[in-house]
């Protein structure tokens, strides 16, 4: 619990608060324009996936002690990471955050009132987040 | 030789060979090859989508499965029998549901519109296993021997041509017919329209273009193609599961367009059938490491043939034609 706090402390600081940050922001907003200024866009992509394969790998390391494993479990929890960073908004890590929280509440009561439409919850919101707020929750709504 | 008959004579020809693999091989083959078939209808939709359009649907998989769960409900619940009805409906169901879901899909682009499609396919993939009762859940449901015109079994020897099985032939037959609609919808006005938004879009639309429109036309044509295919897919397999929509069928869609090369109808053909064969066949030879062996194989295609296989067929096709011409 802790260190989950730490962790997205830190990857907080570093895409909001770093250079490195402020330089992953301009690759993934315009590609052309980064090589232009004189990025090493390809040093950038690598970085970006060293460190999402990287909290990826933490992620499944703090969640072993408490859940079952099992080879090929990992695709139910890839669509719920898409669904979450969908609806917390792409680049957005405090979005991110709030909805995984979402997320985890809705379900929770959803199985409470209507127990056949617990998983459907995720990929509902998901759904109405891409339709009506495609900058993610946080942001207002696109004009 | 005019290009209508050149072009007749191609799909006679394919038929013809399609016709003697049938007519030489065991069921077990016919089998894949059609379930290939089967596959390649729905990657020949992807590669409009991917390759035309420019636009990733990771949700292919829902119409795979609305095909099949149409075919599956009526006969459950009104119990209808007839081949040929159960295909239309099937398509007509598909049809309309990509016309639905097109709708709410094609405003998006991009990574949004693969994460659209992605949660429209696992919506419906959720509804097929939550309400249990009434599509039978994780067990899916069974599909009985079907007739087409009471007559003609989907399943089995009636034709006593050899080794060709009823199935086989009707999914090459329906194959065969689909191979010249997306043929000639390639080379439909439609097709340039989609190319033109994918080049530039805002020229496009300055030159009066209208994006929202060519997108769902794509989009229901290549939802129409998986729809196809899901009910297809009922009557060869006999037994429909909700897996046929979960995220992993999707993606090994768009996978197999990938390694086709995403620009061509014969490479999406080549590598589904490819695929299939490959993923069957290394089972049987390495029993533990199949998927690391698959996984070999399509990292070195993809990392070697960027193009994938549509550049390679290309590649030699090319340097045929060069020795043919030098000697």
């Amino acid at each position: 619990m802790a260190v989950g706090y730490l962790i997205l402390l830190l990857t907080y600081l570093i895409l909001n608060h770093t250079k490195l940050g402020k330089i992953f922001l301009a690759t993934a907003y315009d590609r052309e324009i980064s090589v232009a200024l004189g990025i090493d866009v390809k040093k950038v992509y690598t970085y970006a996936f060293t460190l999402g394969a990287t909290l990826t790998t933490l992620g499944g390391a703090l969640m072993s002690p408490t859940l079952s494993l099992q080879p090929g479990f990992s695709t139910d929890y890839i669509v719920l990471a898409f669904a979450v960073v969908v609806v917390g908004g792409l680049g957005d890590v405090k979005g991110a955050f709030i909805a995984s929280l979402l997320m985890a509440f809705a379900r929770a009561l959803i199985v409470i009132v209507i127990p056949e439409l617990e998983l459907a919850t995720v990929f509902i919101i998901m759904l109405f987040t891409i339709l009506l707020r495609p900058e993610g929750i946080l942001k207002g709504r696109k004009t | 030789m005019t290009a209508t008959t050149t072009l007749l004579l191609k799909y006679f020809l394919s038929y013809a060979c399609l016709l003697v693999v049938g007519f030489l091989t065991t069921r077990h083959i016919q089998f894949i090859l059609a379930l290939a078939l089967i596959y390649s209808l729905v990657v020949i939709g992807l590669v409009i989508l991917i390759g035309y359009a420019g636009l990733v649907s990771f949700g292919q998989g829902a119409f795979y499965a609305i095909g099949g769960y149409s075919v599956g409900l009526m006969i459950k619940y009104f119990g209808i029998q007839n081949a040929e009805i159960l295909l239309i409906l099937g398509i007509l169901t598909s049809t309309v549901m990509s016309l639905i879901i097109g709708l709410a899909c094609t405003r998006t682009r991009r990574i949004a519109f693969a994460m659209i499609t992605l949660a429209f396919g696992m919506i419906i993939y959720t509804i097929l296993l939550k309400f249990y009762r009434f599509t039978g859940g994780t067990d899916g449901l069974r599909i009985p021997l079907l007739k087409f015109g009471g007559v003609f079994p989907v399943r089995g020897y009636s034709l006593s041509l050899f080794n060709l099985t009823n199935e086989y032939f009707i999914i090459i037959t329906v194959f065969i017919f689909i191979l010249f609609l997306s043929e000639r919808f390639i080379h439909s006005p439609i097709s340039y329209t989609l190319r033109a938004i994918k080049d530039a879009e805002v020229k496009a639309v300055s030159l009066g273009i209208s994006p929202a429109k060519a997108y769902l036309i794509a989009f229901i044509y290549a939802g129409f193609l998986a729809g196809l295919a899901g009910t297809l897919y009922a009557f060869l397999n006999a037994h429909i599961d909700p897996n046929m929509t979960y995220w992993t069928t999707s993606a090994e869609f768009v996978f197999i367009t990938i390694l086709g090369g995403g620009s061509g109808i014969p490479g999406a053909i080549f590598a589904s059938i490819l695929f299939l064969f490959l993923k069957t066949y290394l089972i049987a030879y390495t029993a533990y490491y199949w998927q690391f062996a698959i996984g070999i194989i399509f990292l070195l295609i993809i990392l070697l043939a960027p193009s994938g296989l549509t550049g390679i067929i290309d590649k030699i096709t090319r340097s045929l034609k060069k020795a043919l011409t030098k000697s």
